[in-house]
């Protein structure tokens, strides 16, 4: 049923869109400061449980508001096993914690405000392997990824994936120099190199499917994300995919997709109203109180792909910093010290004139320095 | 002056002074025989002139080329001159002192128009009449007019009473019934109008009478009569003057002051002609969103909401069975084509005891019968579609056929868009449609229709969607005598959708709908006394549903085949009405329905634990029940009555009270009608829905019904509407009865109206103020839609304005202007936002508490015809239009996305610019 849906929606947008429709932006409407509800996103695992707790805010708030100081527990239907979470960051809360595939655990919160919330009892759910990551080119300006699972003892049926991406980004300029104290010296490779640099996003939307519908428990070729090559340098020297699985129940599949429909999948000529979002928490305090999140329980199931520039078949720009350009610089002190002390140029390399002159050449530190541009230059552990 | 004259006008003003004293003479016939074997017009004009009273009266040089071959055999002289001028540009006219005039190229009026004598003599007011007689009509039947005609069986003494008048009104040119057509006399003042099939039947004083009939596009038309007795009299009206493509806002002229019905607006085909659409393509739907009462959520929206009912409230009849989808590209056409439509009729108010089964409204379609005296055709060509007509008759004035055809070639406009996934969709519809008439004789005739739509669109290679309309129906309808007359008829319909996907091969789908529906009715009217017309007849409608199918669509698929059982019902109804005029200003019209519906077997029902909410869980039994088994009956009352006070004969008060029973639901969750929604009867689980209509009217007439006002006044409730739960899954929904929620819903409204049928400039004016709020009314239900409290419906929108102006330069140009403007509709919007899933998330909070901008938006047309030479191959029209003419980005809607982490609020706009369009017509 569910790629009904995808496609009606693009179908519907593109009846609207071949009509002279047009979309623009809308600003948000200025509401009332309402009440802050308390927001629930954490899944009980094998390992590593982790809970994090936010606060609702008035639209345009621009910020996260996290709910510091509950506390938060793990607790087992029998009761006879309970752990409390450490609040590891600001509203983030973390613990490890032996399951028992046979029971059913629960999330316990006090909040600082003296309310107490509790989940409902969630099984622990076995997820299956990863069977592949895969990508294939579409419409020749970009990849789609796709992730293919199965179980072979077709108990999960519903699953829900996260990704984390991880890319090289490379600057124009490869600077083999520095300047320290006052001096132009040699780089230190590969320590302080900056022209490769590892930028990471995660995903953003919610990724669910079932094969309820499927004499079969597979999942073949979900959708996962489109890189449009064109707009996008991911691909440009080396890219990563780590996929999380999660088996979940039929409830919180529904959860799950019901606020993607709220808010995902609006905009076509048929939209559907969007509506209440329930959860599997409460507020036992004040039942009337609504308490955003599900939380379920299980084990994650992980797979890391890799695609390298050259196994893309797509014609891929060499530089998408076209505007980068280099600026030659004499070499004597004040000349230097004008250039690179306040660091926003960086000297890449040395150039002798036709006079047998040494100067250098220098760019910006956003051509230069990838940690400019965001990411870090140092090479993640798993990075192959 | 005998055999010559030069000049026209003087002539002719001649004449008319001369005919005059002749005026009551009678015109005695004298017939003709011989064998006139090729001899000159002279010669011809000289021996009739020689054997009867008749003289001639011709130009010598016109009539020289006329070569005169006939054979007469006791024939009428009008006749041989018919033939004798068959195909040519001559023409005769005879006056009552048989003086016979030739003339080539325009005709000669014999007589006085109608009431000349009543009107000032001046000198501009003799031109209009002068230009009145130059009219392309062949036949002049003006001089009808003022003859008398007798009813009954003549005696020399009438005696006193009432008789009964029954009869047929036609139109002249082709020999159809004209539907809706008014009858009036003015003393005592009473009109009644004609049925679907023409006939009329009206209890008048005996004695002399001025009957004026009115019909939408013809002349108004005056007949004296004397009832000596009970009898019969056929009218046929002639179009109006300028019949290319004349607008008229004609409809249901004074029979708002002399009928009772109530919100009741009619149309006909010209009508909708002149109101400029998007695509170019009249369309009877966004005519009939133009009307007081009426709205949408969003333009290219399929569905209409009537007076604060939901779009499945509606009963979409076409030729007397109804259509599921009457859309083609979802929602951007609608599925009729204009050239074969007569007209449309909707009942919003008093909704008359025949029809039943719905709760807001009946939308009456009807096509034309084909042409009974001749062939013809018509067609047209838009930027988006092409449709052709073919009309003429199989046995003259006795049986005719009409064939159309509409067909989209819309891919080019796919083929623009940058997007590849787009370039690769194909979208097609068409729709046919066929209707045969027959006439037995005066007493019986025979109506057969067949109709055909289909949608079919393909999104990028591998995901097609379809769904088609299939529809017959047949009617006869017969008088068994003047005091009575019936209607039998019965129909088929079929809906179905089907889409199918082979995206990814493991889950290769193939999902299918479908819907069907026999009928069979008997409807009588009945005219026993002078002050009670009776109507009365049963139906039966027997349901069938494949609720859903989801198969594999490949080999390779892994889809497990489900098949939603089959849902069936039988839906029979008795009614009863009674127009019962208990004096010249008062009127009641009081009917009553009774409908029965049986949910039929073979189904298995789930039964729920009595006190807890529907769920899965709480599911206590299955019953299985046998084919043709009764699983359940609902029956029920619903009346229909109408009150009308006449204050004069300008000016009238009515008042309505209706109720309404509904036993089938359109399943939706989305905010405008989409091409997947099913239909669902009423079962154990699902009760049906109920609804109660009062309405208050005020009438009156300026200018002899030139210019109609009107303001009425409703207050409505509804009962057990559905609505869903949040994350309701209606497709493929084994127990659909664990997502519904019930509503109750109440609209209340006032219309203002102001309508000028006819003159240069015509159209009309309407303001509505209206609300229509929902409640739910489930103890039961586990979450409660805004608390519990009243909460505005997704087509709430408080204040409409609707203008629809028509201006007539002259009778080859005229300019259209359309203005609406409404509030805009209700919708939910976020009250805070949070984090989850990796992006900013909105919460949203009250339903439909905030609403998108105002709807406003201007269009214009303007007709060209082309020349107006009766004698053309084909008579052609173009009409420019531009759609939303100020550009205005009107919203349809609203909403807010999580994108790239962050909440992004966007406004859709449907049509965000002017939209010109050029269409071509022609008709032959």
């Amino acid at each position: 049923m569910k790629h009904i849906k995808d496609n009606s929606i693009l179908l519907f947008f593109l009846i609207a869109l071949s009509l002279s429709a047009c979309i623009e932006t809308y600003d948000l409407p200025v509401t009332e400061a309402s009440s802050s509800y308390l927001v629930v996103e954490g899944v009980i695992s094998e390992g590593e449980s982790s809970v994090t707790l936010t606060r609702t805010s008035t639209l345009n708030s621009g910020f996260t508001r996290h709910e510091k100081n509950a506390t938060v527990q793990i607790e087992n239907q029998r009761g006879d096993a309970s752990i409390t979470l450490i609040e590891v960051d600001s509203g983030q809360y973390r613990a490890s914690m032996d399951l028992d595939r046979n029971e059913q655990y629960r999330l316990k919160i006090y909040t600082a405000d003296d309310k107490e919330y509790v989940s409902a009892f969630v099984p622990v759910l076995t997820t299956p392997q990863v069977d592949s990551v895969t990508w294939s080119v579409v419409n020749n300006n970009g990849i789609q990824l796709y992730v293919t699972t199965h179980d072979p003892q077709s108990n999960t049926r519903y699953y829900r994936w996260t990704y984390e991406e991880t890319w090289q980004d490379r600057s124009p300029f490869n600077s083999f120099l520095e300047y320290v104290d006052h001096e132009i010296v040699s780089r230190d490779f590969p320590l302080n190199q900056i022209n490769i640099c590892w930028k990471e996003a995660s995903s953003t939307r919610i990724l669910t499917s079932s094969s309820v519908k499927l004499q079969e428990d597979v999942i073949y070729k979900q959708p996962l994300l489109f890189i449009n090559t064109d707009n996008s340098p991911k691909l440009d020297v080396k890219y990563s995919l780590l996929v999380r699985q999660y088996a979940i129940t039929k409830e919180a599949f529904e959860f799950w997709d019901l606020l993607r429909n709220n808010s995902e999948e609006l905009g076509t000529l048929f939209d559907a109203q969007p509506s209440q979002l329930f959860g599997n928490i409460s507020c036992t305090t004040n039942p009337d109180e609504p308490v955003i999140g599900f939380v379920s329980a299980g084990t994650v199931s992980e797979k890391r792909i890799f695609i390298r520039r050259n196994e893309v078949p797509l014609s891929l720009p060499y530089n998408r910093y076209v505007t980068c350009a280099t600026d030659t610089i004499a070499d004597y002190p004040e000349a230097l010290e004008e250039a690179f002390a306040l660091g926003d140029s960086i000297p890449v390399n040395v150039y002798i004139d036709m006079g047998g002159n040494v100067n250098y050449l220098s760019s910006s530190r956003y051509c230069v320095d990838c940690r400019a541009r965001g990411g870090t230059n140092v090479q993640p552990d798993f990075w192959e | 002056m005998k055999n010559q004259y030069n000049s026209c006008f003087p002539v002719i003003f001649l004449l008319l002074m001369a005919t005059f004293p002749a005026y009551s003479q009678e015109n005695q016939e004298m017939r003709v025989s011989g064998n006139f074997a090729g001899i000159t017009f002279d010669e011809f004009a000289r021996e009739i002139e020689a054997k009867t009273d008749y003289h001639f009266y011709f130009d010598s040089l016109q009539v020289d080329t006329l070569t005169v071959r006939l054979q007469a055999d006791n024939a009428l002289l009008p006749e041989l001159l018919r033939e004798l001028f068959l195909n040519t540009d001559f023409h005769y006219a005879i006056d009552k002192q048989k003086h016979v005039f030739i003339t080539y190229g325009w005709i000669i009026q014999t007589e006085l128009i109608p009431s000349f004598f009543n009107r000032k003599k001046n000198e501009e007011e003799n031109t209009d009449i002068i230009v009145d007689y130059f009219e392309d009509n062949p036949a002049t039947k003006a001089d009808e007019d003022n003859k008398v005609f007798a009813i009954g069986i003549k005696t020399n003494t009438i005696r006193p009473g009432m008789a009964q008048v029954t009869g047929r009104i036609l139109d002249e040119e082709n020999g159809e019934p004209l539907t809706g057509a008014t009858l009036q006399i003015e003393n005592p003042f009473t009109g009644v109008s004609t049925d679907p099939l023409g006939y009329y039947s009206m209890t008048i004083p005996r004695g002399r009478h001025k009957l004026i009939i009115n019909s939408l596009g013809m002349r108004s038309t005056e007949r004296n009569v004397i009832v000596y007795s009970d009898g019969q009299f056929d009218i046929e009206l002639k179009a109006s003057v300028q019949s290319l493509k004349e607008v008229i806002v004609e409809a249901e002229r004074d029979l708002n002051i002399t009928g009772t019905q109530m919100g009741m607006q009619k149309m006909d085909i010209k009508t909708i002609k002149q109101i400029p659409t998007a695509l170019g393509e009249s369309d009877v739907l966004r005519v009939v969103l133009t009307l007081p009462g009426v709205k949408s959520v969003g333009e290219a929206s399929t569905g209409f909401n009537v007076r604060g009912g939901a779009t499945d409230q509606n009963l979409i009849l076409f030729n007397g069975v109804p259509i599921y989808n009457p859309s083609h590209l979802f929602g951007f056409f609608s599925a009729f084509n204009p050239d074969i439509l007569k007209d449309v009729e909707l009942h919003k108010s008093t909704i008359p005891a025949r029809f039943g089964g719905r709760l807001a409204s009946v939308l009456d379609i009807s096509t034309r019968e084909g042409n009974k005296k001749k062939f013809a055709g018509s067609g047209g060509i838009g930027p988006v579609t092409g449709r052709l007509t073919l009309e003429g008759p199989i046995i003259h004035d006795k049986t005719s056929i009409i064939v159309g055809g509409r067909a989209n070639y819309s891919n080019w406009l796919l083929k623009k868009l940058s997007d590849p996934d787009y370039r690769k969709s194909k979208a097609s519809f068409y729709d046919l449609n066929l209707g045969i008439s027959h006439q037995f004789n005066e007493k019986n005739n025979l109506h057969l229709t067949a109709y055909s739509s289909s949608d079919r669109f393909r999104f990028k290679a591998d995901t097609t969607y379809r769904y088609q309309n299939q529809n017959v129906s047949f009617k006869w309808k017969s008088l068994f005598n003047e005091k009575l007359y019936g209607t039998f008829s019965g129909g088929y319909s079929r809906y179905n959708y089907h889409v199918g996907s082979t995206e990814n091969p493991v889950n290769a789908y193939k999902l299918a709908f479908d819907i069907e529906q026999t009928q069979a009715k008997a409807d009588f009217n009945y005219f026993p006394l002078d002050k009670h017309s009776f109507d009365f007849g049963v139906s039966v409608r027997h349901y069938k549903l494949h609720p859903g199918s989801f198969l594999p669509n490949s080999d390779a698929s892994l889809v497990t085949p489900d098949v939603l059982e089959s849902e069936r019902a039988l839906e029979s109804a008795v009614y009863i009405a009674d127009v019962f005029t208990i004096s010249p200003n008062l009127t009641l019209d009081a009917g009553f329905r009774y409908a029965v519906f049986n949910y039929l077997g073979p189904k298995n029902i789930n039964t729920y634990v009595v006190g807890q909410p529907k769920a899965e869980y709480t599911i206590t039994d299955t019953v299985a029940y046998k084919k043709n088994e009764v699983i359940n009956t609902y029956k029920g009352p619903e009346y229909r009555l109408a009150l009308r006070l006449a204050l004069s004969s300008q000016e009238a008060i009515k008042m309505s009270y209706n109720s309404h029973r509904q036993y089938i639901h359109m399943l939706s969750n989305t905010t405008a009608v989409s091409p997947t929604d099913i239909w669902k009867l009423s079962d154990p689980n699902i009760r049906p829905q109920f609804g109660e209509q009062f309405s208050l009217g005020f009438y009156k007439n300026f200018r002899a019904g030139v210019i109609e006002t009107s303001i009425e006044a409703y207050y409505k409730k509804i009962s057990n509407y559905l609505d869903y739960k949040s994350g309701a899954n209606l497709i493929m929904n084994h127990h659909i009865e664990t997502d519904v929620v019930n509503t109750d819903g109440r609209a209340y409204g006032v219309e203002l109206m102001v309508k000028k049928t006819i003159g240069k400039l015509n159209g009309w004016m309407s303001y509505t103020y209206s609300r229509s709020l929902l409640q739910q009314n489930d103890d039961l239900a586990e979450e409660t839609i805004n608390q519990g409290d009243w909460y505005p419906s997704n087509f709430d929108k408080p204040h409409d304005f609707t203008f629809i102006g028509n201006y007539k330069f002259s009778h080859r140009f005229s300019l259209s202007l359309n203005f609406t403007y409404s509030t805009g509709r209700p919708i939910t919007v976020p009250i805070a936002q949070y984090q989850y899933g990796g992006s900013d998330r909105v919460y949203y909070s009250d339903r439909n508490a905030y609403r998108i901008p105002d709807y406003y938006r201007a269009d214009v047309a303007m007709n060209i015809e082309g020349n107006h030479k009766i004698r053309k191959l084909a008579h052609s029209s173009w009409t420019l239009a531009i759609y939303n003419l100020t550009g205005r980005k009107n919203p349809y809607s609203v909403y807010f996305l999580s994108e790239n982490g962050g909440i992004q609020g966007y406004k859709l706009s449907i049509f965000g610019q002017a939209i010109p369009t050029i269409t071509y017509n022609f008709r032959f």
